[in-house]
């Protein structure tokens, strides 16, 4: 029975691993991808260990216990590794003109790029306030809890203001760029599917349906 | 003339002091028009009610009367004062949407709903006008402030516009960034004709460009002329309330003045220091 | 004394904005770090109290060793203003705003309101104290931001870019200000590449490109200096720029090494008045 198990999820997680790499190849970023999910193994480890906790009170057979927390573990990574390639292969811009395609009007696909663009700003607002602060005595690391809710205010009031003045300076200069000025806006870069977009249609399309076949023919009984 | 205002006086909806208090002004076309004054003395009021935002955006009580380029703002879209009249803010993060820099020029013209075409002469034309070919396709996070803000005014030069109006555009710079890109500003009014409108609190960065410097105080027009002769009545005043280049207050203590103007450029200070002796 | 040994600073991006710097600052002086924006002037005056600690040497305030130390308790020794005064107030007037960090460092109440009162007065703000700071005016903002900083008087004052959003009214009273404040006990520290105003201001000046320090030494020799200006991309200040331009129009004996607008009137007066009306031979 345990047999099943493992084969099951080892033919799961190797169709999501495989998939994962072919796309990586496709998207010729596997290196740095590899650097950025080290970090992910201390959070991958806490899922492992989380989970054979919680598990531990059914009392179960030691064998599936193990094999539960692993089955959270990869999941958690494939969910990782998702996100992660989806942000490391998608310029936002592009991902934008996606939603524009697929006729979503354009405001939202706007607000949704306008968002991915400040991002950054904004983070280094929020440090800089934070500094500071600090520089004025404020401790945001010290205290009891609702202690640490007051100073919080010292980084919540000047991150509204500062973002209520950059709305407007937006505002501003979405006006003065004729936003919304034609009903018929045109896009100066199109997007195109390459050969590399379709393969990595086809790969993915292709795992997909392994993984719902299988499971259809509950080739992996008693998976959870 | 390109742009006529009369008796202009604005207060913001809710406001009690009036922000613009009958301000009389033309401009005429090719002019570099300088405006300084104290912060909060109205100028960014002024510049908004050229282009429409006031009182389109921003309604309030609105007195007078406004004409730029034959169009009267205050009743014309800002969206088609904005082809005539083009504006750049002063901090080019807000101004700036797109993640590559060519995307951001394009914004503009995709938004006019223009032919793709169309977009790629007019953006090629605008990199070129500010010299930033090279950043093409790079992404407005890895751009200096002074690259941001050429980048910032490329993607409203892509619009064509007649005149072109920068609310401090220099402010986030650094002293040497900001002559720099003051210069080129005065280099794309000559070669190409385009009214530039700009306020700058570093008269001596700008003032080399201007054909004419506009003092506000308070809402107010309080000096309005050439340079050298506005320069000129302001020592002649003890007006502090503006920074005049250290040279002229030079060489308005050393006495090396004419009946109505003073030198404001070092070159002009020098002929004026050598030709003492002869 | 401030001193900091050897410090090299690495951002977590791996940009490294400090290399090497030795500096030793002293109470009493008017020190100015200049050098283009992205020189590593921020980021020198973050490892001042604390905030950033260096990759590797060492910062010592009074001589306690930065790493040693909490940015609280090195923020009571050096008061450091941020460039941008937005980032810094979130009270309901700008009587609070200053009393905020007089009460965090534990001053009796009879001492914050009147070490408060004192400062506001002293930044012409005390007429404001009951209005909301963000409804000042962008040279008040800058002022307030500053007082805040002086209430406790701290050994030394750290300024970033005291004169971005300044108009020529605002940096006249700055000015004023920070000579006011400078006293033999205590040390004022700017960053700035405005060169005019730190010419009028600063007896020192450390300038900085690309993380490393070019230069150190009286504000006369370098900001005279046009080509170690020019390599840490700053302008020259007028003064001298035209006292250069003076020297090669033909007046080859002059000393350009003047730098104040009182100390110019007085020297080129000097020379148009001794030399009459044919004074070019004079002095050439």
């Amino acid at each position: 029975m345990f047999g099943e198990y493992w084969g099951g999820m080892l033919t799961v997680s190797s169709t999501i691993i495989l998939t994962q790499l072919v796309l990586l190849r496709l998207a010729r970023s596997a290196r740095y991808m590899l650097s950025t999910m080290r970090g992910a193994i201390p959070l991958v480890a806490l899922v492992f260990l989380l989970s054979l906790l919680g598990v531990l009170e059914s009392a179960v057979a030691y064998g599936e216990l193990l094999y539960r927390a692993s089955a959270s573990s990869i999941r958690f990574l494939a969910f990782l590794t998702s996100f992660n390639i989806f942000f490391l292969t998608t310029s936002p811009d592009e991902f934008g003109q996606l939603l524009l395609k697929l006729r979503i009007p354009y405001v939202y696909s706007f607000t949704f790029v306008a968002a991915v663009r400040l991002a950054p700003v904004i983070a280094d607002e929020a440090q800089e306030i934070i500094d500071a602060q600090r520089s004025r005595g404020v401790e945001f690391e010290k205290g009891n809890p609702l202690k640490r809710l007051r100073v919080l205010v010292g980084l919540f009031v000047p991150l509204l203001i500062n973002s209520l003045r950059r709305a407007y300076e937006m505002a501003e200069a979405l006006e003065v760029k004729c936003f919304g000025a034609s009903e018929r806006r045109t896009t100066y870069k199109e997007i195109r599917a390459t050969r590399r977009d379709i393969l990595a249609a086809i790969v993915i399309l292709a795992a997909f349906t392994l993984v719902l076949t299988a499971k259809s023919l509950k080739l992996f009984t008693g998976l959870p | 003339m390109a742009i006529e205002v009369s008796n202009l006086s604005f207060r913001y909806a809710g406001a009690t002091q009036w922000a613009l208090r009958n301000i009389s002004l033309s401009i005429e076309e090719g002019e570099f028009a300088v405006f300084t004054g104290a912060t909060g003395c109205g100028k960014s009021t002024l510049f908004k009610c050229l282009i429409g935002l006031i009182p389109q955006m921003y309604p309030g009580e609105y007195l007078g009367r406004v004409v730029v380029d034959g169009l009267d703002p205050a009743q014309t879209p800002v969206s088609r004062m904005a082809q005539k009249v083009g504006m750049v803010f002063q901090n080019p993060d807000n101004q700036l949407f797109a993640l590559t820099v060519e995307n951001d020029v394009a914004f503009a013209l995709e938004n006019l709903g223009l032919e793709r075409a169309e977009i790629e002469r007019r953006i090629s034309k605008a990199f070129k006008m500010m010299g930033i070919e090279d950043l093409r396709k790079r992404s407005p996070f890895e751009l200096s402030g002074g690259q941001k803000q050429r980048v910032a005014i490329a993607s409203i030069l892509a619009l064509e516009p007649d005149i072109l109006i920068l609310d401090e555009p220099t402010s986030s710079l650094d002293g040497a960034t900001a002559k720099k890109l003051l210069e080129e500003l005065g280099e794309i009014r000559r070669r190409e004709g385009i009214t530039v409108l700009i306020s700058e609190h570093r008269l001596d960065l700008v003032v080399r460009e201007a054909t004419r410097l506009i003092v506000i105080e308070e809402g107010q027009i309080v000096a309005d002329g050439e340079p050298r002769e506005v320069v000129h009545d302001l020592l002649e005043d003890g007006y502090e309330k503006v920074e005049l280049p250290k040279l002229s207050r030079l060489a308005w203590m050393l006495g090396l003045r004419g009946a109505d103007s003073i030198p404001v450029t070092r070159e002009e200070f020098v002929e004026r220091f050598l030709g003492v002796g002869k | 004394m401030i001193r900091i040994d050897s410090v090299w600073y690495e951002y977590p991006s791996g940009t490294v904005a400090l290399r090497n710097v030795n500096l030793v600052i002293n109470r009493g002086e008017i020190v100015a770090f200049m050098g283009e924006n992205g020189a590593g002037k921020t980021t020198l005056l973050k490892h001042l109290n604390g905030l950033l600690k260096p990759t590797s040497g060492k910062v010592e305030v009074d001589g306690v060793d930065t790493r040693t130390s909490t940015v609280a308790s090195l923020s009571r020794h050096v008061g450091l203003v941020f460039q941008n005064p937005d980032n810094m107030f979130f009270c309901t007037s700008v009587l609070e705003e200053v009393s905020y960090a007089l009460t965090r460092f534990g001053y009796s109440r009879e001492e914050v309101r009147r070490r408060a009162e004192e400062v506001l007065k002293l930044f012409n703000l005390w007429h404001y104290r009951d209005s909301s700071p963000f409804t000042l005016s962008g040279g008040e903002k800058k002022r307030l931001a500053i007082s805040i900083v002086v209430a406790w008087m701290p050994s030394y004052i750290v300024i970033d870019e005291p004169t971005t959003g300044l108009d020529g009214w605002g940096k006249r009273m700055l000015m004023d200000l920070l000579l006011h404040l400078k006293d033999s006990e205590r040390g004022i520290i700017l960053s700035s590449h405005d060169v005019e105003f730190i010419s009028e201001i600063a007896a020192r000046v450390v300038l900085l490109r690309r993380g490393e320090v070019i230069a150190d030494g009286p504000a006369e020799d370098i900001l005279t200096d046009t080509a170690l200006l020019e390599e840490a991309s700053l302008l020259t200040p007028q003064i001298p720029s035209l006292l250069y331009e003076l020297k090669r129009r033909g007046l080859k004996d002059l000393n350009h090494k003047c730098l104040r607008l009182d100390e110019a009137v007085r020297y080129l007066s000097a020379i148009l008045g001794r030399s009459g009306s044919n004074w070019r031979g004079d002095v050439v």
